[in-house]
């Protein structure tokens, strides 16, 4: 069901005799690796990893917002959370990193990573809707902001493949679309109906 | 009925930057006219002059009453869309020249959207308005006090934060139609050493997982092998020009699931900063009650006025002030 964008992105993932390509696009396969995974467990196919010294990957996360029913639930800051929560580095640490994610990150992440003193962003493709360093706001440069430095962020960085992942797992919700809708109307009727009848 | 435009607000709607506007004008050509030819005149405007949308609001023709009765004054078009030598050239073709005399008038240039800036802006020339009804922001003397409430009890957590030794900043989230607290929590960055951990994120976590379980144990009644939550797209992308398939997602917001604060109100002793605004954006907050301003990271009127950004998806009213002065001040970022 997802073999065209599986292949592609294990083409990249395991082609390491491309020409060109920079350190940068090696960690941003990463990341699509990672958006892939999202894809494959239907959420949205954002991924990121964090790299430390612009050497070492500590830390990867994927949108989750489906499964934990909770919309702030972004690759960034699961990414974020995970690397915390091993108590193996303090926040820190990420002074010291550059993340790699799919998609250009949203006002929420862009701040949240202004927050974290973050090193260097390069993201795939732009966020038109939501995205915060760029699209809608600049929040990585805003001079205005004054307790957290600004980050340099960069975009472009195998932005057709993030945008592909992006665009079948669309055409597939829009497969799944009405089946879905009626599903969840069912449950959620039932569920006030039960309500209703308890009081 | 208690007259409820007497009742004093015990805080401020953070307003947009439409409904702040000032007044900025906008040049037209106009000229008096006879009553009996205004019917001939308004048709040489309407086929032969530019259109411009921004006068679709605007009236055509006013009405001047003075001692000696009234005149009538014609909208013809904008100064920008047409040089004076070319309209009167036009106004010639069109055998107009005895009727019409020219002279340059200022109107609004922006259509207002409070009924101040209609009172004041209307002033000018006369503009079709409508108030939008859910820019109204009316409260009982009930309801303002079932709002102090949980705003107190927002206050009682920040000074539990505080003797923690966390940021003291605590916040509910409240089902404004049951009146029912659903979560509270404060800020925690200090104690888990993770300077996300505000507490308006630490609210929206818990709703998420009293969601979670709540539509959990209902998929394990009906249906044990099928799991599924309303989904989220706010990690994206594309506008729905790009992908109309956009769209069916976001009809599903009537459904739970991820849009989990539809509906519901938040009182937080301080304004959210930046993350959590946006945050309160992807949960689809229903409306957001805080006290004092935020001034190194505020997301909601201090930087930015992300509940009413036009390019987000989502708006929300906002109010400020909130009994501010038993809210410690903060310098921080919260
Ligand atoms: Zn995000
Ligand atoms: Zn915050």
């Amino acid at each position: 069901m997802n073999s065209d964008t599986s292949q592609t992105i294990t083409r990249i993932a395991d082609d390491s005799e491309m020409i060109d390509e920079t350190i940068h696009h090696k960690f941003m396969r990463q990341a699509l690796i990672i958006a892939q995974e999202a894809y494959d467990s239907q959420e949205v196919p954002v991924g990121c990893v964090f790299v430390l010294d612009g050497e070492t990957i500590i830390g990867s996360g994927r949108n989750r917002t489906n499964e934990t029913c909770n919309g702030t639930r972004h690759a960034e800051l699961e990414a974020v959370d995970s690397i915390l929560s091993t108590n193996k580095y303090t926040s820190d640490i990420f002074r010291r990193c550059t993340l790699y994610v799919t998609v250009e990150p949203c006002v929420m992440c862009a701040y949240a990573l202004r927050q974290l003193e973050i090193k260097h962003v390069y993201y795939g493709c732009a966020n038109e809707r939501f995205g915060g360093t760029g699209s809608i706001f600049e929040i990585h440069q805003d001079p205005n902001l004054k307790l957290h430095p600004p980050y340099p962020c960069e975009g472009g960085y195998y932005r057709e493949e993030s945008i592909m992942l992006l665009r079948k797992f669309f055409v597939r919700e829009n497969e799944n679309g009405k089946l879905f809708f009626l599903y969840i109307n069912y449950v959620m009727k039932f569920y006030s109906y039960c309500m209703r009848s308890m009081k | 009925m208690e007259d409820e435009s007497a009742i004093i607000l015990p805080f401020r709607k953070v307003p947009s930057d439409e409904e702040e506007r000032g007044l900025e004008t906008v040049d037209v050509y106009i000229s008096d006219v006879e009553p009996a030819e205004t019917g001939r005149v308004l048709k040489f405007v309407q086929i032969h002059c530019p259109q411009a949308e921004s006068l679709d609001r605007v009236k055509r023709i006013r009405k001047v009453t003075h001692d000696q009765g009234f005149t009538l004054n014609v909208l013809i078009c904008l100064t920008s869309s047409i040089t004076l030598d070319n309209l009167k050239l036009l106004i010639k073709q069109h055998d107009l020249e005895s009727i019409l005399s020219l002279r340059i008038h200022q109107i609004s240039k922006y259509p207002p959207v409070t009924r101040v800036q209609f009172e004041e802006w209307n002033r000018l020339w006369p503009i079709n308005f409508r108030e939008d009804p859910r820019r109204d922001s009316r409260f009982s003397s009930e309801e303002i006090e079932l709002l102090r409430n949980h705003m107190i009890r927002a206050i009682k957590l920040a000074d539990i934060a505080r003797s923690k030794g966390e940021v003291p900043v605590g916040c509910v989230i409240v089902d404004p139609e049951k009146a029912e607290i659903m979560c509270e929590s404060h800020d925690t960055r200090t104690s888990s050493n993770h300077p996300l951990k505000h507490a308006v994120l630490n609210c929206i976590n818990q709703v998420a997982m009293f969601e979670k379980t709540k539509l959990n144990s209902i998929n394990d009644s009906l249906t044990p092998k099928k799991r599924k939550a309303d989904k989220s797209d706010d990690q994206l992308a594309f506008s729905s020009d790009t992908l109309p398939e956009l769209n069916i997602l976001e009809n599903k917001e009537n459904s739970a699931g991820v849009y989990l604060c539809k509906g519901y109100d938040i009182f937080v002793t301080h304004e959210p900063c930046i993350t959590c605004s946006m945050a309160l954006v992807h949960s689809r907050i229903g409306r957001v009650f805080y006290g004092r301003s935020n001034n190194a990271s505020g997301g909601l009127g201090s930087y930015y006025k992300i509940h009413t950004h036009h390019a987000l998806n989502h708006h929300f009213k906002t109010f400020n002030g909130f009994l501010e002065d038993q809210i410690e001040m903060l310098m921080i970022d919260c």
